[in-house]
């Protein structure tokens, strides 16, 4: 108790210094004129008595000295002082301050920013209680080969539903894209869930206001009710506390709303908005768990795997969607982890390379300390001289730096926090997770950390350096002896090795930009197998309550008809499938090797039902027979078309067409000839392997469309997008009810699904192109120093007779080979470390001898481009003129 | 110190600046470094500046107070006195330090060998 009253005394008097100064000195003079009163009446003289009086006190100037470091904190002063004096040097060489700052902070912004991306996707706890124990649950088939989304079948649902083990509780979901109209507003499309009631419980979420529903919810028609999420609330019904009631349309059926999720509650994610209950002859489902305790997601995976063995045979669906009838196998994934896999390579990278930046910025602003240091020995001695120990001149240093390294990190905060800011534009388009990452006190944590960490590494070495202080030979020294030029020196082999390292570290971010670079432009040329220029494309949503499977074709033959009579549109056609837009599911079948006499093959196909002249809008290409014609009709044999990955792998590479294949389209159609081939397309990444494909023309099929949201997409002459209004116009006059849904070029969807590349390739190269400039300030700031340090070896030299290239050798000599050895080390790491992000890399092998000489021309360029003006100055260097000046 | 004079015990100050507030009631610096010369007749050697060291330590311990006054002959200066707080460490501090004088006073008292 006492001891704090007087630890916060000290600290309040260490405030107050000044006017505590003063007034003990006028403490100190009335006890004077006191002790002189004293001596007057004692008898003697004035002046006498005064100074006796002042010989009783004592040394005044010690005792205030003394008095303060009794009043206050004496470590403070220290601390001030040696900020102070910090200041004061950064302030003589301002240039320096600032660059080193903006280094530093360049480097801390962008290394923050990627932290708080990397913690809140990848690390930050999904926002459900416990949401460790959620675990994704995903079903396959032994001998499928096609490649499914995670699902599991409703019979293992079920079957694992009614005796669990190893589970608390299983939820199944399906995304979907609907129209809703809320309020008599118009309506809008909107991605909701439809969902087992279980999921709540699964997730331990509940509404905030109402209930949730209950599984008698899950039977068709009994299933109007549905939760909206907070921002609806908030946004449609003005937060109104009897939402409860009120109703919504959904697909044009009024569903009553029974509740309100929470303000923070996303699943899947943040586009969701409303949550429904799921069909239960849906034969598929999204299905999350919540593990007991004791279990682990091992055992859930081994139970979901037995569960699915006892459930009912789904039969030919079960082929159908698993692409085989082999036994079953269920895996179980950490819900965060699966939610995150696909994004995950790319923040790793991002944040490696982030890494590697601050290590360059690092080691370039310990570099110019380092050259400072060895610059000011002179001061340093001189301190020494006059009585500084060497822990205080290293504890100088020490705190110069960390005046950089504290002033660089908040200006890094503010940096990152503007990055943050500007995430959603610079981060790929729909990136997982976005809505969670922020500037929360982990990543302040992780600032602080790393600014204290910059500033000691910055500080070490020169602080190593002060504290080891050689008075006799900084002072006899006159400062520009060669002492420390060439690698004769450990602190000039320190320079030279952090320059090496920073050119390593640039060499490697380089690299990599390059790679990503040169896959990025390899992934826009690829070959898709189709003509992506030139194509609009929209989705035309015609639900089955208004239009019928065969109203379905009447409404797009006329909607394709019109179209393509409009002056600029040269093909238009309709189809289920589009590539970059669906997600598709095969169709599998037994066929006869044609023939032999072998087993029968299982086919495993995607399957896309299409509009005559998909094809020509598309600009696939027809590489065997033809594509469909106004010849087939429902009265013509049913054709289809395949492509020629079906054609290598289940009729051996032979003529197709005119091959008969059991593929049952239609319930009425027990089999399709093959009247033509096309290339394979590639549906949503270039670097996909193809798969099978199926064509049959919807004109063929008795039942008409199955599907009830078709794509549209129109080949035009000129600008696509210049036809939505009239797209729209057209479906319109065709079909008032129906409205388009998500317009957009077939460019804009390719653009789009290579955002997260496009990401990557800016942040590698913007990171690049800095570690490199970086390197040339480093370098320049070296050969500069170099060629003042040395001067006068300089001309004695050339008074010798050196020539202007021995000159160079020896000026720019160890630095140029400290960028080389820098660069053959970068380079070959970058490149062996390809691999680990292959998955980024296209029509680039990882060693790319593109990349390793447009590396090595560009640092060789900064070399040359940084050593110019040092080099001029030392071949340019009067003997006689340096000679003298010493 | 080369002096008969013997230099103040390392922490007594404190106790005998408590106990002559306690005694005197509020005193400036000066008028206690006089009082504890007098009561020590010249036996103690007391640099008087160091009295105000002791001052600014029991201050901020919250045992004294300090207040700018004037003086009976009219000269400003600063007067302490005692606080409840610091009564309570006196009272503590002296029996402290009978218990210790005594226990030395008794080994003083033992027989020489020789």
């Amino acid at each position: 108790m006492t001891r704090w009253r007087q630890w916060l005394g000290r600290l309040w008097a260490h405030v107050r210094a000044g006017r505590l100064d003063r007034e003990f000195d006028q403490e100190l003079e009335s006890h004077v004129a006191l002790s002189t009163d004293d001596y007057v009446r004692a008898g003697l003289s004035e002046d006498a008595a005064r100074r006796k009086a002042l010989l009783d006190v004592g040394g005044a100037t010690s005792l205030a000295e003394q008095h303060r470091s009794v009043r206050g904190l004496p470590v403070l002063d220290v601390m001030q002082q040696d900020l102070r004096d910090g200041l004061r040097v950064l302030r003589h060489r301002p240039a320096f301050a600032w660059l080193a700052i903006l280094t530093v902070a360049l480097g801390v912004g962008a290394t923050t920013t990627l932290f708080s991306v990397a913690y809140g996707v990848l690390l930050k706890p999904l926002p459900y209680p416990a949401e460790q124990r959620l675990v994704r649950l995903s079903e396959t088939r032994q001998g499928g080969t096609v490649s499914a989304r995670p699902f599991l079948s409703r019979p293992t649902f079920d079957a694992w539903q009614q005796h669990m083990t190893t589970l608390e509780g299983l939820a199944g979901w399906n995304a979907e894209s609907v129209t809703v109209t809320i309020q008599g507003g118009s309506p809008e499309r909107r991605r909701i869930v439809t969902c087992t009631a279980s999921l709540f419980a699964v997730l331990q979420t509940y509404p905030v206001v109402g209930t949730v529903f209950g599984t008698d919810a899950e039977t068709p028609g009994n299933d109007r009710s549905v939760l909206i999420d907070y921002a609806t609330w908030q946004g449609r019904f003005g937060g109104s506390a009897d939402v409860v009631g009120r109703t919504v349309e959904i697909e044009g059926e009024t569903t009553i709303v029974i509740g309100v999720m929470s303000r923070g509650f996303h699943f899947p994610d943040a586009t969701t908005s409303m949550w429904k209950p799921l069909d239960r002859t849906k034969r598929l489902v999204t299905a999350v768990g919540r593990l007991k305790d004791a279990a682990t997601v091992d055992q859930a995976a081994d139970e979901g795997t037995a569960r699915s063995r006892t459930a009912p045979d789904m039969g030919s669906l079960g082929t159908a969607i698993f692409g085989s009838n082999g036994p079953s196998r269920v895996t179980a994934t950490p819900l965060r982890q699966a939610v995150t896999a696909t994004i995950r390579p790319g923040i790793l990278l991002a944040f490696t390379a982030g890494l590697i930046l601050i290590v360059v910025a690092t080691l370039n602003v310990a570099g110019v300390q380092l050259a400072r240091a060895i610059a000011r020995q002179k001061e340093f001695a001189i301190r020494a001289a006059i009585g500084a120990g060497g822990g205080r001149i290293a504890r100088q240093v020490l705190v110069e730096n960390a005046i950089i390294g504290i002033a660089g990190g908040l200006c890094g905060l503010v940096l990152a926090v503007w990055l943050n800011s500007l995430l959603p534009k610079l981060g790929p388009q729909g990136m997982t997770r976005l809505e969670d990452v922020s500037m929360d006190w982990h990543v302040l944590l992780f600032m602080m950390a790393l600014t204290i960490a910059v500033s000691i590494v910055c500080g070490l070495l020169p602080a190593t350096l002060a504290h080891r202080v050689r008075m006799l030979t900084a002072l006899a020294d006159d400062g520009r002896a060669p002492a420390s030029g060439g690698l004769r020196t450990r602190v000039s082999r320190t320079r030279w090795l952090l320059l090496a390292g920073q050119a390593a570290m640039a060499a490697a971010l380089l690299t990599g930009a390059s790679l990503v670079a040169r896959s990025f432009v390899a992934v826009l040329a690829a070959d898709r197998g189709y003509e992506p220029h030139g194509i609009l494309t929209a989705r035309l949503p015609l639900p089955a309550r208004e239009f019928s499977k065969e109203r379905r074709v009447v409404v797009l033959d006329e909607i394709i008809a019109r179209l393509t009579s409009v002056p600029g549109v040269t093909h238009a056609a309709a189809t289920d499938i589009l590539p970059l837009i669906d997600l598709e599911f095969p169709r599998s079948f037994a066929m006869p090797p044609p023939g032999g006499t072998n087993r029968p093959v299982t086919v495993q196909v995607m399957s896309r039902t299409v509009s005559r002249d998909y094809f020509a809008t598309l600009g696939m290409r027809v590489i065997d027979g033809r594509g469909f014609g106004d010849a087939d009709t429902r009265e013509s044999l049913p054709a289809m078309v395949v492509n020629r990955t079906f054609v290598q792998r289940y009729l051996g590479g032979r003529s197709a067409v005119g091959v008969t294949v059991p593929i049952r389209w239609s319930a009425t159609q027990a089999a399709r000839v093959i009247i033509g081939v096309v290339d394979d397309v590639r549906q949503h990444r270039a670097a996909d392997p193809p798969q099978p494909e199926a064509f049959a023309c919807y004109c063929q099929i008795p039942e008409g469309l199955l599907t009830d949201i078709p794509a549209i997409a129109a080949r035009t002459a000129a600008d696509p997008l210049a036809y939505a209004g009239t797209l729209r116009d057209v479906v319109h006059d065709v079909a008032p009810t129906a409205s388009l849904d998500s317009i957009a070029t077939m460019n804009d969807r390719l653009d789009a699904s290579v955002s997260g590349l496009r990401t990557s390739v800016t942040l590698f190269a913007a990171f690049g192109v800095f570690a490199v400039l970086l390197v040339g300030i480093g370098l320049f700031g070296t050969l500069s120093y170099n060629v003042v340090q040395r001067a006068r070896e300089l001309s004695v030299r050339v008074a010798l007779g050196a020539q202007s290239t021995d000159v160079l050798r020896v000026v720019a000599g160890p630095v140029v080979v400290a960028l080389v050895c820098g660069m053959a080390v970068g380079i070959p790491t970058a490149l062996a470390a390809g691999r680990y992000f292959r998955e980024f890399l296209f029509g680039v092998t990882t060693f790319d001898i593109v990349t390793v000489v447009a590396v090595t021309g560009v640092l060789l360029i900064v070399t040359i481009a940084a050593s110019l003006l040092p080099a001029v100055r030392a071949i340019r260097s009067d003997p006689i003129q340096a000679l003298r000046s010493s | 110190m080369g002096d008969d004079k013997a230099a103040i015990l390392q922490g007594t100050l404190d106790l005998m600046v408590l106990k002559t507030l306690d005694a005197m009631g509020p005193m400036h610096g000066y008028g206690i470094a006089r009082r504890i010369e007098q009561i020590g007749e010249q036996a103690l050697q007391i640099n008087q500046g160091t009295i105000y060291l002791c001052l600014v330590r029991l201050v901020q311990k919250g045992w004294i107070t300090a207040e700018w006054g004037s003086s009976i002959n009219n000269r400003r200066a600063k007067f302490y006195a005692i606080s409840r707080a610091g009564r309570r460490q006196l009272i503590a501090e002296a029996q402290d330090w009978k218990r210790i004088s005594s226990v030395i006073d008794r080994l003083l008292l033992q027989g020489s060998r020789r």
